[in-house]
């Protein structure tokens, strides 16, 4: 079982939409997939019709042992789970202080679904506190959408500084674009010169594109209704550049719209 | 999984669906038609422990379950492209494990086979999210004239969902005119199945009164049967089984063909196409297989060979067939044959299943079809006599075995002791035709195949092919003309055709 986590200090960078369309298309390709939605706004959830709320909240999926099992939904997407978000999230950290070695807690619980998923997807809220640190310690891979701004990129050193401070961390960061808008020349300048220092970046980048905005009045993936789209097709693209990092070959055919 | 709800409805499938799109949120349901086979090992012992294997075939998809008799849980499911020949052939770890446990690494057969109509509805909440799947579904033993089970309704909660799932149960228990009783969908299916086999047996119908469909389809689905006795799981078919598989395999061509109408030219088309492909790929095994039997008769074709050539040829032929009896194996493991074993008995459910009731009875049908056979023989007769040719002898033979093959499922239409008789003479001539054909066959092997083969072999092989290549020439050269000739004249003498037109005007109605 990989773990993926999409996580930035930044919001609003399509950390969401990149969880929930990437989950998607793993799924498609066979993957027995899950998608943890431990941002408190609920937004994974929501995209996957999937009402918000845990019975107990945070508090009992925390210290019931298989309470990460209990949660599990399943969505309208073969292959395709999720524990949905609870709005008590936004006191993850303080509850997590309770429990010893906190840092690796969620690791921990995950041990359970080992055999039950390939691939599980987490789609994180922008912050940096002890749920971060936990997401640094549980992903094998972590995802990390930048909008070609300085802030973003900003955003993304600080990231690699708190992530080498983790000493359970055995997270890669593999960063990539994400609402590029390439008629912006500040975006294509960016986008080369962050390449040219980072040969870790995905050579695939997610355009700003209508039919990903679209997301919310579809409540699906975008590759359930526009998998032929520029939006479906840089999601394909994405995952094929990350399936060759973590060795999964199977990229699926667009469908035609 | 836990959690699935069972009920069992007299409704029918649209009835069904009407009366719960007004009592649930669904949208219009997708249809399906589909076949379930039943499979246990030869002893029944999965029966005995009280569960059941299944292999649904549906919208071309095709799953392995493994259940609990009473339907409380589904052990494990898996989807597989095949039937699987054996406990060891089952690619799910978890259903394999299970098994070998309760019953070995035994053999798997297909103990029943259902025709399926089912109906599946996605019940969803207000937020538009499917919270759990209703599927009906109304089974038909594969038998002409089975009665239909009554309507089998599962409703399957998605992961997570179970106390919604709940919910929806009791307002369809609650809202519902239908009764809804809980009840082993299993023991239903027994029940229906028993039910059609005992009506067969006590009451099958007269030929004469069987309509066109239902006889066709259960004359293909007899040879069916014939051809899947003849493989055995993991192995090539011995020289005998693959005779009886090809000749039930130009049974059911011939039959398709004559009755192309009835099947629907489409589904003919395509059938035709997947039978002449096996057809084709398994005739070099069955003409090394006539080979070998005719090489060790000294009186034979190939007296003009010495004892060591012969046995050199023999071992030589061996190794060959060997072989081809691996490659032929892979066709029959292939994906192409695995699909055509499950969709065949599948298309020929549907007709028998689908028939009109207005459909044309066999009897008429029947007659046409002998009419234009017979027609068709005497054309190519003629044509060998003006101007004889091997190709044309070929034909002529083919000709001969599909108006047999077409008399023979109606002889009760006809006067049986004539039937007899003609198909004796019809038989007769396609021997005779059938031992010139053979030989240019295998001259044809000696001459391509065999001798591309020999050519790593060494010499003395290749001086064997020589030696026997020219005794079989010079037997086609000494006695092939004349004995053709004089048995498509005996044939004619014997006024067989002239009595089969006489008994298609007066059918023994």
């Amino acid at each position: 079982m990989k773990v993926i986590a999409t996580y930035n200090l930044k919001g609003g960078v399509g950390k969401t939409a990149a969880a929930v369309n990437l989950a998607y298309i793993a799924a498609r390709t066979g993957l027995r997939t899950l998608l943890w939605d431990l941002d408190a706004q609920g937004a994974a959830s929501f995209y996957l019709r999937v009402r918000p709320g845990l019975s107990g909240g945070a508090t009992a999926l925390l210290e019931d042992k298989r309470g990460l099992a209990r949660a599990i939904r399943a969505t309208d997407c073969p292959n395709l789970d999720l524990i949905p978000a609870d709005f008590s999230f936004r006191n993850l950290d303080i509850e997590l202080r309770d429990y010893k070695k906190s840092t690796v807690r969620l690791r921990r619980m995950l041990r359970e679904l080992e055999n039950d998923y390939d691939l599980v997807f987490v789609d994180s809220a922008p912050s940096m506190s002890t749920v971060s640190e936990n997401i640094l310690n549980m992903a094998d891979l972590l995802l990390v959408p930048l909008i070609p701004t300085h802030l973003s990129l900003r955003a993304y050193d600080q990231l690699v500084a708190f992530r080498a401070e983790q000493p359970d961390s055995r997270a890669q960061i593999l960063p990539f674009f994400s609402m590029v808008d390439r008629r912006k020349r500040l975006h294509r300048e960016l986008i080369i010169e962050f390449a040219q220092t980072h040969p870790d970046l995905l050579r695939s980048y997610i355009p700003y594109a209508a039919e990903i905005e679209r997301m919310g009045e579809h409540r699906a993936p975008v590759n359930t209704y526009a998998d032929n789209s520029a939006g479906g097709r840089a999601f394909l693209a994405l995952w094929a550049a990350l399936g060759e990092r973590l060795k999964f070959a199977s990229v699926p055919r667009p469908r035609s719209d | 999984m836990a959690g699935i709800f069972h009920f069992v409805t007299t409704l029918s499938v649209q009835e069904f669906a009407q009366a719960v799109r007004l009592a649930l949120p669904t949208g219009q349901g997708v249809e399906s038609t589909g076949a379930l086979l039943l499979l246990d090992s030869p002893a029944f012992d999965l029966r005995r422990r009280g569960c059941f294997l299944t292999l649904t075939t549906e919208a071309d998809e095709t799953s392995l379950s493994l259940r609990r008799l009473n339907h409380q849980a589904t052990l494990a499911v898996a989807a597989s492209a095949r039937v699987p020949d054996a406990v060891r052939d089952i690619a799910n770890q978890t259903m394999r494990e299970q098994l070998n446990e309760w019953i070995g690494d035994t053999r798997l057969i297909v103990v029943q086979r259902w025709w399926a109509h089912g109906l599946r509805l996605a019940c969803r909440n207000d937020d538009g999210k499917v919270e759990c799947t209703l599927v009906a579904h109304q089974y038909r033993a594969l038998a002409p004239d089975s009665p239909p089970s009554p309507l089998l309704v599962e409703l399957q909660p998605k992961r997570g969902y179970e106390h919604e799932t709940a919910a929806v149960a009791r307002a369809l228990a609650q809202q519902l005119v239908w009764s809804v009783q809980e009840h082993d969908a299993f023991e239903v299916l027994e029940e229906c199945y028993l039910a059609a086999a005992a009506a067969q047996c006590a009451a099958a119908p007269p030929l004469q009164q069987a309509t066109a469909p239902t006889a066709l389809a259960s004359w293909l689905l007899d040879h069916h049967t014939t051809m899947d006795a003849q493989l055995t799981p993991g192995a090539a078919p011995q020289a005998e089984q693959l005779h009886q598989l090809r000749v039930a395999m130009r049974h059911s061509r011939s039959l398709m063909r004559a009755y192309r109408d009835v099947l629907g030219r489409d589904t003919e088309r395509h059938f035709q196409r997947e039978f002449r492909w096996l057809s084709t790929a398994t005739s070099r095994l069955r003409d090394l297989d006539v080979l070998l039997a005719a090489l060790p008769t000294p009186i034979a074709d190939y007296a003009g060979l010495t004892m060591r050539e012969r046995q050199r040829l023999l071992s030589f032929l061996q190794h060959e067939r060997a072989r081809d009896a691996q490659r032929l194996q892979r066709v029959l493991d292939g994906k192409r044959y695995r699909r055509l074993h499950l969709t065949w008995p599948l298309a020929l459910a549907m007709v028998l299943n689908q028939a009109p009731a207005d459909a044309p009875s066999i009897a008429t049908l029947a007659a046409a079809a002998i009419g234009r056979a017979l027609a068709r023989l005497r054309r190519d007769i003629i044509a060998i006599e003006t101007h004889y040719c091997p190709s044309g002898v070929h034909e002529l033979r083919k000709q001969c075995k599909r108006l047999r093959y077409l008399v023979a499922p109606c002889a009760s239409l006809y006067s049986a002791e004539q039937v007899a008789w003609l198909q004796g003479g019809l038989k007769q001539l396609q021997y005779v035709l059938g031992e010139s054909c053979d030989r240019y066959a295998q001259l044809a092997l000696l001459e391509g195949h065999l001798w591309r083969r020999a050519k790593s072999r060494g010499a003395a092989v290749r001086a064997a092919l020589r030696s026997a290549r020219l005794a079989l020439r010079q037997r086609l050269a000494v006695s092939e003309v004349g004995v053709v000739l004089g048995a498509l004249h005996e044939f004619e003498e014997g006024r067989y055709p002239a009595t089969l037109e006489a008994l298609l005007k007066k059918p023994d109605l």
